[in-house]
């Protein structure tokens, strides 16, 4: 089983947690030696466009850090996509906001905009969460 | 004042405040009383009080040119996390422990301007909802 903490909500078996725009905004595997994360969102609907394939950058000015079981993408000193897994779960904190998004989680939520979405369970579905 | 220079504004806001507040032009319907500037006023929702004096510093470089937009000084009105659930609940809907399952998702617009009067809608064969009894 596959399972994705975004904002204390949870994906199981999902296979695209979040879509923004049509696009997934991530997706990860976890190889011997450490994760690959990809990360895409484009402009519009963000300021700027950003695409990481495998842990490669291949648009926009930003930083992926990657260690054994964690993942970060930055933008400057921000976090945009910070992933930790552990066992068969993966935590994920996002922040789009330096993207000119607003789309960020915090320990008890997802906010999107306005809304918030806590607690959650979200199962075998293809796309969990799709935004625009 | 023009639908483009109220988008503007706030855009003006958001890029200097790193869209930390929720934002939207005071709102004839949801907004009572009324003040010199009404019409130019802008709410920051979910801001506590500690915060206003460094919002009003980040926004300082745009002040002036918010000035020369609208003619007039910008207002902005305060309103507190507490505040902002009590009077504003319709602007920010709560999604709360529904269970999705087999192929049901959750959609939402994507967020506009200021970031509020968006609803997510769910979708799919099975959802279950947690029900709670009323106080």
């Amino acid at each position: 089983m596959n399972r994705i903490q975004l904002g204390s909500n949870l994906f199981e078996d999902c296979e695209n947690v979040l879509i923004i725009s049509g696009t997934p905004l991530f997706s990860y595997k976890v190889e011997p030696g450490g994760i690959k994360l990809s990360f895409n969102v484009y402009s519009p609907p963000a300021k700027t466009a950003i695409q990481v394939e495998d842990n490669l950058k291949k648009k926009g000015d930003v930083e992926v850090e990657i260690g054994k079981n964690y993942a970060v993408i930055k933008i400057g000193k921000k976090k945009l996509l910070e992933l930790s897994v552990e066992g068969d779960t993966a935590v994920i904190n996002l922040d789009l906001r330096p993207l000119g998004l607003h789309i960020y989680t915090d320990p008890n939520a997802l906010h999107v905009g306005g809304t918030q979405l806590s607690q959650n369970i979200i199962k075998q579905s293809r796309n969990g969460i799709s935004i625009g | 004042m023009k639908h483009e220079t109220r988008i503007e504004i706030i855009r003006l806001i958001e890029n200097a405040t790193n869209y930390d507040y929720p934002l939207r032009w005071v709102d004839e319907e949801t907004s009572l009383g009324d003040f010199d500037g009404r019409e130019v006023a802008i709410d920051v929702f979910n801001i506590t009080v500690s915060e206003q004096i460094d919002f009003l510093t980040r926004i300082r470089q745009v002040r002036n040119k918010i000035r020369e937009m609208i003619g007039h000084r910008g207002v902005f009105i305060f309103h507190s996390s507490e505040s902002t659930r009590m009077h504003y609940a319709n602007l920010f809907p709560i999604t709360h422990g529904v269970l999705l399952e087999a192929g049901s998702s959750i959609r939402i617009p994507l967020p506009g301007p200021g970031g509020t009067g968006i609803r997510p809608v769910l979708s799919g064969d099975t959802i279950c909802l947690k029900l709670r009894k009323a106080a």
